[in-house]
């Protein structure tokens, strides 16, 4: 399938500070692409780049096909953002903003946002300062969806949303979208609201993407060993893929990620009295990955 | 440019000009109220104008990007397809023109208040050196200034108070920053008082154009990078500013009107000292070049005949067309315009000696190594004072002027061997009931600091002069039955000398050479073997061969004018032509002579019709330079050509 969006070698630093490294990955459309990383790890920072609000220092975007540069506006036409805090006009009233909005997007259909907002509960006339956190979610959802975007870039917008909210808006809207075709690049720290929605899972950590692969393929090889020794556990063996070993008196837990024979002969070469081996989470996956210690070796589809 | 981002600034910011129409009305009934108290109205249109205003001004500015920080929407508002910069200018477009209805609604209400209405007319706001401007001049400079620097500084910073303490800060740094510069630097020239509004309008454009580049390029998620971002385009524009506004004083200089002409020459060259500046014109490559000059006025003081120095002032203006005397510099600089240096600082500042003396009457030596000068004690002419200094500046020496009695002493030229000058001294009149005051000529020694009174009673020696070679001195006398003129008396009689004379400067001996009655102005050819003189009243013509010693040649000339003005008479193309200029009919001609007198051919000189005062003439080689001093217009007549070129 062909590309939608490509990122290569994009870094960014804030004076000394390195936020971005060498971030490269590709979206295609009609996925929803999960997006992990600890806090103050760049996912804000890259959003923000992909929509031209802030310069990358170097690396490059291409969209379509198409480079971006850092002054190019066209392209955003095709892209909704709802960024991480809310970004409104506090004293805007919902039509008025959303007017405003489509007012920059040549492809805003103001019938489905109507729609939409009716769907949503959203009152049109409505002040925006007036607003509940979920219903200023729903209206910056309305604000991207309304433009037919083709790629839609979600910065954590759920945090803060109650349960029943945030279900809605991840099966009802972010799913519906995908089906019909666009992008999704959703960035959150809820990581298990992903395993309802996900396509593929990114994550950052270090400054660079260290996995870009399916989701369910990320399930299937992942996995948690746990071991049982007589006597005084030994030393774990250099084995690929292992992403935390945890050892104490008689027995070692370790993630390890592809799991593979190989994986597999090498850790019952250890001759445990006992081994237990079951799927991980997506969330001890995630912690796998960027938990504490250096920055785990990439993984790319 | 985007309409629906306009649209909503005009929304969110609508509280503005609702708040000012609401002020208006407020202002509109206090002025009614108070229509018969003058200080109540003086105060209120001087708020209005220079307070409110421009506060609202500023308030507007920096309220332009203080949604985007409150709400959080900087980083939506980016995030949009339209690019940054059309961001910046679709909100500036919807603010300035909130402003601009707002200062026009203003105007117009209150140029009809009775009370208002003349004091908006009335007032003048003195900026600098006393100029003064406008009331609705300063208010709309003030009020834009504010505004755009005001709207610039918004984008980098979210706090809106800080914003406009700051833009005021700003605004009036960069106004006495400018102020200091055009009164300091460019020594203040009322020429160029259009220069404040519009360095302040440049200041601002430069600060509103770094923003607009800062803010399509600047990173907005850092504080530094985007203050970085901007302060570095500021320095760039302002710089592009100052070049500007640097450029503009140089046209601005050199397309000044002319209001003064003064002609030197040496050699081939001749030196124009004009309000633009001072000028070479070089006769045989037939070009101009300017030498100096740029925001001052210049005034010649002298050039040495042996083509070394020249000697110039320099005047900053306080007035138009004044040129005060403490703020007068002298300068010097190689005939060939390099080598400029300041001989003497305005007397006001000068310490030492010279501290607080008018100095005039530049002299420099023939070879250009000394210059000498009289000064005056600011207000004082009776403490005239002959002083010395070398071409450097240095070896500044006062020399004492050994005439009892003396009025003035006026330095005529430097002897050939450079160390003596000739002055003509006046003595002051003793006897009121008879206040004849006598004339002399006087040789003094710079070394030895001996004075040789000679030629009593030599009439205008500044009408003949010294010989190219400073050898000798021509003058002329009255008849011995005539009586000098009184200058306390009634100019009634019309005195002019009879006899011509040159004295050897060596040996200080007198020889006449011819008698005539009326005699006008006599000239040296360039090699000192000839002399042309006018006679009769300046009908006739002669010239006088110092090697002969007779009159070798005599024509007459046209009527004199009534009026009494000596014909202007000069040697032209090196010692074979004799120029001067008359009246024909109702315009000037410049008359041509040949060596022997025996053919002349005339030349109307052009644009003089309607002129009064007789233009000056002066040949320089292949060339004849004319000097319109009523309507300052400098015109060259090629010899050959036959044609004129208008220099200035």
């Amino acid at each position: 399938m062909s590309e939608l969006l490509k990122v290569g070698g994009l870094g960014k630093s804030f004076g000394r500070k390195r936020v971005l490294e060498d971030v490269s990955f590709a979206l295609e459309p009609g996925r929803v692409y999960g997006f992990l990383g600890r806090n103050g790890e760049g996912k804000t920072t890259l959003a923000r780049i992909l929509m031209g609000v802030i310069p990358a220092d170097r690396g490059e975007v291409v969209f379509k096909g198409e480079a971006v540069p850092f002054k190019a506006a066209a392209y955003k036409r095709e892209i909704g953002y709802i960024p991480e805090d809310s970004f409104f006009y506090s004293w805007m009233k919902v039509m008025e903003f959303l007017r405003f909005n489509g007012s920059f997007y040549p492809r805003w259909d103001a019938d489905r946002v109507r729609v939409l907002c009716e769907n949503l509960g959203l009152d049109p006339k409505a002040r925006i300062r007036t607003l509940s956190r979920g219903e200023k979610l729903k209206l910056g959802l309305v604000a991207a969806v309304g433009a037919a975007p083709d790629l839609l870039i979600l910065d954590d917008p759920t945090s803060g949303l109650d349960v029943p909210t945030r279900h809605d808006f991840l099966r009802g809207v972010i799913r519906d979208l995908a089906d019909r075709g666009t992008a999704v690049l959703f960035a959150t720290h809820m990581v298990h609201e992903l395993e309802r929605v996900a396509d593929d899972l990114l994550i950052l950590h270090g400054g660079r993407i260290i996995l870009d692969r399916r989701f369910d393929e990320v399930k299937a090889s992942a996995r948690r060993v746990r071991l049982w020794f007589d006597g005084g556990a030994p030393e774990w063996p250099r084995i690929e893929g292992t992403l935390f070993v945890e050892s104490e008196a008689g027995r070692i837990e370790a993630f390890v990620y592809p799991w593979n024979d190989e994986a597999e002969d090498g850790i019952r070469r250890l001759a445990p009295t006992r081994m237990e081996v079951e799927p991980l989470s997506l969330e001890e996956i995630f912690v796998g990955f960027v938990g504490s210690g250096p920055a785990r070796p990439t993984a790319r589809s | 440019m985007n309409g629906q981002l306009i649209l909503k600034e005009w929304k969110e910011k609508a509280a503005v000009p609702l708040f000012a129409l609401v002020f208006l009305l407020i202002f509109v009934v206090v002025a009614r109220v108070f229509a018969q108290r003058g200080e109540v109205l003086d105060i209120l249109t001087g708020s209005i104008f220079l307070a409110f205003l421009p506060m609202t001004a500023v308030l507007l500015g920096a309220s332009a990007f203080y949604s985007e920080f409150r709400d959080g929407a900087w980083a939506y508002l980016f995030s949009r397809p339209v690019k940054k910069t059309m961001i910046w200018i679709s909100k500036f477009l919807a603010l300035f023109a909130i402003l601009a209805g707002t200062l026009f609604v203003y105007f117009i209400v209150l140029s009809r208040i009775p009370g208002v209405r003349e004091r908006i007319a009335e007032f003048r706001i003195p900026l600098v050196s006393g100029e003064t401007f406008s009331l609705w001049g300063v208010c709309l400079t003030i009020s834009l200034s504010l505004f755009v620097i005001a709207f610039s500084l918004s984008c980098f910073s979210d706090k809106q108070i800080q914003d406009i303490f700051l833009s005021i800060l700003v605004f009036a740094g960069f106004g006495l920053a400018f102020a200091y510069v055009i009164k300091e630097v460019l020594y203040w020239n009322p020429d160029f008082t259009f220069l404040i509004p519009v360095v302040w309008a440049l200041s601002a454009i430069s600060i509103g154009a770094s923003s607009l580049v800062a803010f399509g390029r600047t990173d907005f998620s850092q504080a530094g990078a985007k203050i970085a971002g901007f302060l570095k385009c500021l320095v760039l524009f302002l710089a592009l500013a100052a070049v500007v506004v640097w450029a503009a004083i140089g046209i601005g200089a050199r397309f000044r009107p002319i209001t003064h002409i003064r002609l030197e020459t040496s050699g081939r060259n001749a030196y124009i000292y004009l309000s633009r500046g001072l000028y070479r014109f070089d006769s045989e490559r037939n070009s101009l070049k300017r030498l100096d000059g740029a925001s001052w006025r210049v005034w010649g003081e002298g050039v040495s005949a042996g083509g070394g120095k020249i000697i110039w002032s320099k005047f900053r203006l306080i007035k138009k067309n004044e040129l005060p005397d403490e703020t007068q510099e002298h300068w010097i600089m190689d005939q060939d315009g390099r080598n400029k240096r300041l001989l003497l600082r305005p007397y006001e500042v000068e310490s030492g000696p010279l501290s607080g003396h008018y100095r005039f009457n530049f002299l420099p030596s023939r070879d250009g190594r000394r210059v000498v000068f009289n000064s005056h004690q600011s207000g004082n002419w009776g403490s005239q004072m002959l002083w010395s200094i070398n071409a450097d500046g240095s070896g500044l020496r006062n020399h004492k002027i050994d005439i009892p009695n003396l009025a003035w002493a006026y330095c005529n030229g430097w002897t050939a061997d450079n160390q003596n000058i000739i002055l003509t001294v006046m003595e002051k009149s003793l006897d009121n009931k008879s206040p004849r005051r006598r004339n002399w000529l006087c040789k003094f020694s710079l070394e030895s600091g001996v004075w040789q009174k000679f030629g009593e009673d030599a009439w205008k020696s500044s009408l003949f002069g010294l010989s190219p070679k400073g050898d000798k001195l021509g003058t002329s006398f009255l008849s011995p039955a005539a009586q000098p003129p009184s200058l306390s008396g009634p100019p009634s009689a019309v005195l002019r000398p009879e006899i011509l004379s040159v004295y050897d400067l060596n040996t200080l001996a007198r020889t006449d050479l011819l008698r005539a009655p009326s005699i006008g102005q006599a000239v040296w050819d360039p090699s000192g073997a000839k002399i042309a003189y006018l006679s009769n009243g300046d009908t006739r013509l002669g010239i006088y061969s110092i090697a002969e010693g007779k009159v070798i040649s005599e024509t007459a000339l046209g009527p004199s004018l009534k009026n009494y003005v000596y014909k202007p008479l000069s040697w032209a193309a090196d010692g074979q032509k004799v120029v001067l200029t008359d009246l024909e009919g109702s315009r000037y001609i410049l008359k041509i002579f040949d060596e022997n007198l025996k053919h002349d051919k005339t030349y109307p000189i052009p644009q003089t019709e309607t002129i009064q005062t007789r233009p000056e003439v002066c040949g320089l080689g292949q060339k004849v330079l004319v000097l319109d001093f009523q309507k300052s217009r400098l015109w060259v007549f090629d010899l050959a050509k036959e044609k004129w070129r208008r220099l200035f």
